[in-house]
């Protein structure tokens, strides 16, 4: 489904040109479940960025189901993410004046997804994921474990081919932590491919497989 | 293409967040509805002047001319004086006699001291014939006007207005006897109210016989006569006005190259001068108001500005889920009209409250005009304003980097 070959990311610097990616190649199927593990600084985010469309790179391709990634212009590259990806972060990012169904009917509205469908599939996602009771709940009257579950609903409802996760266990304790991952499992059995980044071993080690990311060089990692 | 019930969620959308936000978006409704109201408050104020002035002069219709001395303000400051005298009055009358009816001569009494027992006023006087009562409908509510015998006999009756009655503490006014520069007058008729015009009491005012008062200035001095006419046949005022000025040139000795040093108006014109007064008065108006929601709307352009940089994050999710550059800015764009429309609507319904509780001070006659049009002018002006004030803060949002806002 994904396939990175040779991809290189260099920023400009005062020292001159500093290669934050040194030719990545990365291969995803449609049912994996697959970790990227580094440390803060290795090139996680910019290679997460360019997964999900946001940032360009300066050689190699990036082919998404045989649509080469690079060539998209800036609109086409709203749409693809809007069809193909579904994020979820470290910090939620839910929008905190919205309630918790508004939030995951979010990106349903931006599809132009009537509003009797939006409610039916946002309330379908919460069953899913045990929020059912918190529809009309505001995120701050949530706890960490529960804004994440908000925030996978959202990433989920549009049914995404790819679930890109940035730290998506960062914030919370060990017990939510454990939760979320196994969250991650059972989608993935479900058949979703999710790509998650993260820094600490224990985690990467819940995933199918496991790349390395050390000073812009991925290599298939034993954790 | 243009996906109805995907705007109106989208407005919904904005309308939460403005909910949310409702001291900002409180703050600027206030700021362009005081704006609005002041605008509102001052044409209204103009309009109804206007009005009233055109209810002044309604029985000085099309056909009514005016005759006046005048000298231009430098001619004035040379020590030079124009009039037009009780001559020139006869003799335009004589002239006119035939295409015209009710010519009237009015007669100003500068300084006239009214006294009634131990009260002493000075309202404004005149003399003039039956004829201005048509003239200007200024109709008696009690007793009768000054008539032509009244005239003729130079007899000592006056009209007097309510105000003059009252100022006075006349009592039954009618049949009363007051002094006018200290000759003897008895009152005959009173007239009918008819309230203010740009400050001035239009029932403080005393009316004589213009014979009377003719005798009442003496004749050392030559009084400066304003004369109004009806034309019988409108088509005919023009050259009926050719004729008076031809007639008073020749009078006045005026060279070719002379201009004229009076008047001859027709109703219309006098209604401009008043109007081009009004005007200027309501263009100041609308410049000032107009300032000072261009500095409310650099505040606005502020206050959105810096709700960009505190929702960075809320912008940088949209974009991730997919939200384009035209739905961000559209965002943005939507919530500033609306608040600069509303802040317009609340703006045109205080100032227009606040006007009609003005009138009630008013005489009935006064009418609180504001018309439909203005207010829609008003609003899409509002309307374009937060439009405007919306562009720099929705450029800089559609721009920002969705992974730099995300890791804000």
């Amino acid at each position: 489904m994904i396939s990175l070959q040779k991809v290189r990311k260099g920023y400009h610097s005062s020292e001159g040109v500093l290669d934050v990616l040194k030719g990545v190649d990365l291969n995803v199927q449609q049912s994996d479940f697959v970790s990227l593990l580094g440390r803060s600084g290795e090139g996680k985010s910019t290679l997460l960025n360019i997964l999900g469309g946001f940032d360009s790179f300066n050689s190699g391709s990036y082919e998404f189901n045989g649509i080469e990634v690079s060539s998209l212009n800036s609109s086409e590259l709203t749409t693809f993410r809007m069809n193909n990806i579904g994020f979820v972060f470290q910090s939620f990012h839910l929008i905190k004046h919205l309630t918790v169904l508004k939030n995951i009917e979010l990106p349903l509205l931006l599809q132009k997804v009537s509003k009797t469908e939006r409610r039916v599939r946002s309330l379908a996602m919460l069953k899913r994921l045990g929020l059912e009771d918190k529809q009309d709940y505001y995120p701050r009257q949530l706890s960490g474990g529960q804004c994440q579950r908000v925030a996978i609903a959202r990433a989920l409802v549009v049914k995404p081919s790819l679930i890109l996760a940035d730290e998506p266990t960062g914030s919370l304790d060990r017990e939510n932590a454990d939760s979320i991952l196994n969250l991650f499992q059972e989608l993935n059995q479900e058949g979703h491919c999710i790509v998650l980044v993260t820094h600490d071993p224990l985690v990467a080690q819940r995933t199918n497989r496991t790349y390395k990311l050390q000073q812009g060089v991925l290599r298939t990692g034993n954790v | 293409m243009f996906n109805l019930p995907f705007v109106y969620d989208v407005v919904l959308h904005v309308l939460e967040s403005l909910r949310v936000n409702a001291l900002k978006s409180s703050l600027i409704i206030v700021s362009v509805g005081i704006g609005v109201m002041a605008l509102v408050l001052g044409l209204t104020f103009s309009q109804t002047l206007s009005r009233s002035l055109v209810w002044q002069f309604e029985n000085l219709g099309s056909n009514t001319l005016t005759v006046s001395s005048y000298l231009p303000l430098s001619e004035q400051l040379k020590g030079n004086k124009a009039i037009i005298n009780h001559g020139e009055y006869e003799m335009i009358k004589n002239a006119v006699s035939k295409q015209t009816a009710n010519v009237t001569p009015i007669i100003s009494i500068n300084q006239a001291v009214v006294r009634f027992q131990d009260k002493s006023i000075q309202p404004s006087a005149i003399g003039t014939t039956f004829s201005y009562m048509k003239m200007r409908s200024r109709f008696v509510e009690k007793g009768r006007f000054i008539n032509d015998a009244d005239n003729s006999q130079r007899r000592r009756s006056v009209v007097i207005g309510k105000t003059v009655a009252e100022d006075l503490s006349l009592g039954e006014a009618v049949g009363q006897y007051i002094t006018i520069n200290n000759e003897w007058f008895i009152v005959v008729g009173v007239l009918a109210e008819k309230g203010n015009l740009l400050g001035i009491d239009l029932d403080e005012l005393i009316i004589m016989p213009y014979q009377t008062s003719q005798s009442l200035l003496g004749n050392g001095v030559e009084q400066d006569v304003l004369i109004q006419m009806n034309v019988n046949d409108v088509s005919s005022v023009a050259s009926l006005r050719n004729h008076i000025v031809q007639l008073l040139r020749e009078q006045h000795n005026l060279a070719q190259y002379q201009e004229n040093d009076f008047k001859v108006e027709t109703t219309d014109e006098l209604l401009s001068t008043f109007n081009s007064v009004l005007k200027i008065v309501s263009i100041t108006l609308i410049c000032v108001v107009g300032l000072s929601l261009i500095v409310a709307s650099v505040g606005m352009t502020n206050i959105f500005l810096l709700s960009i940089n505190e929702r960075t994050n809320e912008i940088g999710l949209m974009m991730a889920i997919g939200a384009g550059r035209k739905f961000i800015s559209s965002l943005f764009i939507i919530e500033s009209s609306v608040l600069t429309t509303i802040g317009g609507v609340v703006g045109l319904f205080f100032g227009y409250l606040l006007a009609l509780f003005a009138s009630l001070a008013l005489p009935e006659k006064y009418v609180i005009e504001f018309p439909v049009s203005m207010g829609i002018y008003t609003v899409t002006f509002c309307f374009l304003l937060g439009l405007l004030v919306s562009l720099l803060p929705a450029s800089k949002a559609c721009t920002l980097s969705p992974s730099c806002a995300l890791s804000k």
